[in-house]
């Protein structure tokens, strides 16, 4: 009965820790999270330009995550060891729940916190004992939460220079189920390149303009150096990439509505998909953290072609305060305002898909003409060389005149266009070119010039003439979809015969 | 002036001469050194050598009942003072790391170190409970396993005067009289006075130095000795810096090291450290050099 005073037990510690979270890396991200809140809070209030750098260190058995940010007074250190207790403002910053800190009980034995806060002359250092409160919660007691967090929280006071104001974590004794995961330094930093708002890597082109359109398109857009053991971290890009676009996505279709979400792209410079996967597609951001992965705004923005999200690479900065990341950051809460979050963004997709289409296009122009100049050339040198038989004139004339119409099918639909692009119209001087020498070549070739005989060549007698014509139109047949294997079987035949029936010369 | 205050001024004077040291050996190569070692409480070695180091590698033992708050202080001055990405920290008690080659959660003590400054806060002499002087075998380990990278490098050794009785020092100190004897010197006046002096000091700065020498000529290093340095630490306790450079040389290859080394020894005066302010002193100990003199002009007359 006297446990009906109370309204939460140990068990929920349980599901609040390592129930939220099934990536163990997501824990080092949320210390992230409260660090970067920690130092806009802390810019906030001294007017600094820019953010100092998070510090990750790996150091076997411990994690520590410290920052330069606004710190906690007595009053925030005690109330930072309370479950789900958190007066941050959800306008202002990227944790809210106050339940990101306790992902640390479900990696870690400890949770030691030493902070200070400017104007406060005393650091306090916070002992959560993750592992005590979790075992006897586990245990078949099941005791109420204010009595595991009164005996397994401490916090000590000591004096401390009163300019100072920082925030030290220190996930003590890593468990042995995290160890593999958080002690592995290249998958851990895969994780914060991807999801925390570090600048982008200044080894891609457009990082100063990306990063400059960003800041005066979103009022609140900061990123922040990450130290990972000492190493700076940036987003990571995929190589071959063309120029950035940006794409403001309102309310509605009135320019002057507010802006839901902003979103840059680049495209790949080479073939469909870019050939790195992992760093292809869309991310979705809110405060510059990643709220899924890639596969979320397929999913969401791609109805049709959803191949296509991957041509591309870049971020959605969603700006909608309504919209509300999960608590594990995979998604957005189920709400209208993710609704007409999802039908607007669809904008961006097809804005991709048309561009991809244009771009297929142009790129399949490009080819087109590429191929038949290279088929000009090769016919060209064997009519002038009398090298093709007079048996495969209808094939390669067959195959010089549907090339000419393909070129000529695309001068016209490019050249049709409403706006055509700079491309299109290099595209259509270029076609025009190659399909004015293809007709001339084609004519050429119709009126029978520049193809050889072998049967008047060797003065085949009649019965031979229709023999061999048999074999060839057997040939044709046989070969009617590679015209090129045809072209050497005949070429082939004719040597024979040459060097077998060709009369000695007078 | 407080026994602490007076503890970081004379510690603060022996970081000074050690710092001395390290620009003297490493000139060319400041700024891309490591360190291993005990750095103080405040990590004040660790800052005022940032300059010079590109990585630290630091011990602390923690006290079982803490939990781990001491080494969690370390990290958060480590932190503060902007060497967080340069430090490594190792946990357990310095000794066993060296001797087992990794830290009690399993981190590896990755060799060479340039400077390696053992900041013992108990004496070097002490015995386990098996009566093995772990310390000084962790010495010799360090020597060893250094000499694989045939690197120079910088040792410091403090320590206080604990365990000084030992009768490890007085034997030692015998076989030194018997050293000198075989090249041809007599020590037993000399010798006598240390072992008969007032003050420990004077024993631990001969016994000190020749176990490094002998250790380090074991496998092919020289060792330069600087001024022993004592002084009065926290709660007045009377404490000795050593402060060894060690080269690589393959022609050293002695079991014994030659007797101008094992003269230098005996014959260099200590630096004392009062109020943070250095003066050498040879503590009214006879020189031996003195004393070959004189043996020369007895020879004579």
């Amino acid at each position: 009965m006297a446990k009906d005073k109370y309204f939460a037990y140990g068990a929920v510690l349980e599901a609040l820790s390592s129930g939220l979270y099934p990536d163990k890396r997501y824990v080092i991200r949320e210390f992230a999270q409260n660090a970067f809140d920690a130092l806009n809070a802390w810019r906030k209030v001294s007017g600094e330009q820019s953010l100092s750098p998070i510090e990750i260190k790996i150091q076997r058995p411990s994690i520590f995550i410290a920052d330069w940010g606004i710190g906690m007074d007595q009053n925030e250190a005690e109330k930072f060891r309370y479950l789900g207790y958190s007066t941050k403002d959800k306008k202002e910053n990227v944790g809210f729940r106050g339940i990101g800190k306790d992902s640390g009980l479900a990696v870690a034995e400890k949770i030691i916190v030493t902070t200070s806060k400017a104007d406060v002359p005393m650091r306090y250092t916070i002992v959560i004992d993750a592992q005590k409160m979790l075992e006897e919660s586990a245990s078949g007691r099941n005791p109420p939460l204010e009595e595991l967090l009164a005996n397994y929280t401490t916090i000590k006071d000591k004096p401390e220079d009163k300019a100072e104001h920082y925030t030290f974590v220190e996930l003590h004794k890593i468990r042995k189920d995290a160890q593999d995961v958080l002690f592995n330094i290249d998958g851990l930093r895969e994780h914060l390149r991807r999801n925390c708002p570090v600048p982008l890597d200044p080894n891609f082109n457009y990082a100063d303009e990306v990063t400059a359109r960003l800041k005066t398109n979103i009022p609140s857009f900061a990123d922040v150096d990450i130290l990972l053991n000492g190493e700076k971290l940036y987003k990571p890009f995929p190589p071959n990439y063309t120029r950035p676009e940006y794409a403001p996505i309102f309310l509605n279709e009135e320019e002057s509505a507010p802006l839901l979400a902003y979103c840059w792209y680049c495209g790949n410079s080479e073939k469909g998909q870019f050939a790195d996967k992992e760093n292809s597609g869309l991310i979705y951001r809110v405060k510059n953290f990643a709220i899924g992965d890639r596969q979320l705004t397929r999913e969401t923005l791609w109805t049709a072609t959803p191949e296509r999200a991957f041509y591309f690479f870049g971020e959605v900065h969603v700006l909608d305060e309504a919209v509300i990341p999960s608590s594990d950051r995979t998604d957005f809460e189920d709400s209208e305002a993710r609704v007409r979050l999802y039908q607007r963004c669809r904008r961006i997709a097809q804005i991709l898909n048309q561009r991809a289409g244009t771009e297929s296009a142009q790129r399949t122009f490009g080819e087109a003409i590429g191929g038949a100049t290279e088929l000009i050339n090769l016919r060209q040198s064997e009519v002038t060389q009398s090298q093709l038989a007079i048996e495969i004139k209808p094939d390669v004339v067959y195959e010089l005149r549907k090339t000419v119409e393909d070129l000529q099918k695309r001068i016209d639909r490019t050249a049709g266009k409403r706006k055509p692009s700079q491309k299109d119209i290099q595209l259509v001087n270029r076609g025009e070119k190659v399909l004015k020498n293809a007709k001339g070549l084609l004519k050429r070739m119709e009126s029978g010039k520049g193809f050889s005989d072998i049967t008047q060549q060797l003065e085949l007698g009649e019965q031979a003439k229709q023999v061999y014509q048999i074999v060839i139109e057997c040939l044709r047949e046989e070969f009617s979809s590679d015209l090129k294997r045809l072209e050497r079987v005949v070429d082939s035949i004719n040597k024979a015969l040459s060097r077998v029936f060709k009369r000695p010369s007078a | 002036m407080t026994t602490s205050s007076r503890f970081t001024v004379n510690k603060q004077a022996v970081r000074d001469l050690q710092s001395q040291t390290i620009q003297r050996f490493f000139k060319d190569r400041l700024g891309k050194l490591k360190y291993f070692g005990l750095p103080s409480d405040e990590m004040k070695d660790i800052i005022d050598w940032q300059p010079f180091f590109s990585r630290f590698v630091a011990v602390e033992r923690g006290v079982p009942p803490d939990g781990g708050e001491r080494q969690h202080l370390l990290m958060l001055n480590a932190f503060r003072n902007n060497v967080l990405s340069k430090l490594v920290l190792l946990r357990g008690d310095v000794d066993r790391i060296i001797l087992d080659g990794r830290d009690e959660d399993g981190n590896i003590l990755d060799y060479p170190f340039d400077v390696v400054t053992l900041d013992y806060s108990g004496g070097l002499l002490y015995r386990d409970t098996k009566g093995q002087q772990y310390r000084l075998a962790a010495i010799r380990e360090l020597v060893c396993k250094q000499a694989r990278h045939k690197l120079g490098y910088l040792l410091f050794i403090s320590s206080n005067l604990d365990n000084c009785k030992d009768a490890e020092v007085e034997k030692t100190l015998q076989n030194i009289k018997t050293e000198l004897l075989r090249y041809g010197v007599i020590g037993d006046e000399v010798i006598s006075a240390y072992l008969h002096h007032d003050n420990y000091e004077p024993r631990l700065k001969i016994y000190v130095p020749y176990f490094v020498n002998q250790v380090a000529s074991g496998v092919n290093y020289n060792c330069d000795t600087e001024h022993t340095i004592f002084y009065l630490g926290n709660q007045d306790v009377r404490m000795m810096n050593f402060r060894f450079c060690l080269t690589y040389d393959p022609r050293t290859t002695a079991p014994r090291f030659p007797r101008e080394r094992l003269a230098q020894i005996i014959n260099s005066s200590m630096v004392e450290i009062k109020g943070g302010k250095c003066s050498e002193t040879n503590l009214g100990l006879p020189n031996l050099k003195k004393l070959m003199i004189d043996l020369e002009k007895s020879k004579v007359q």
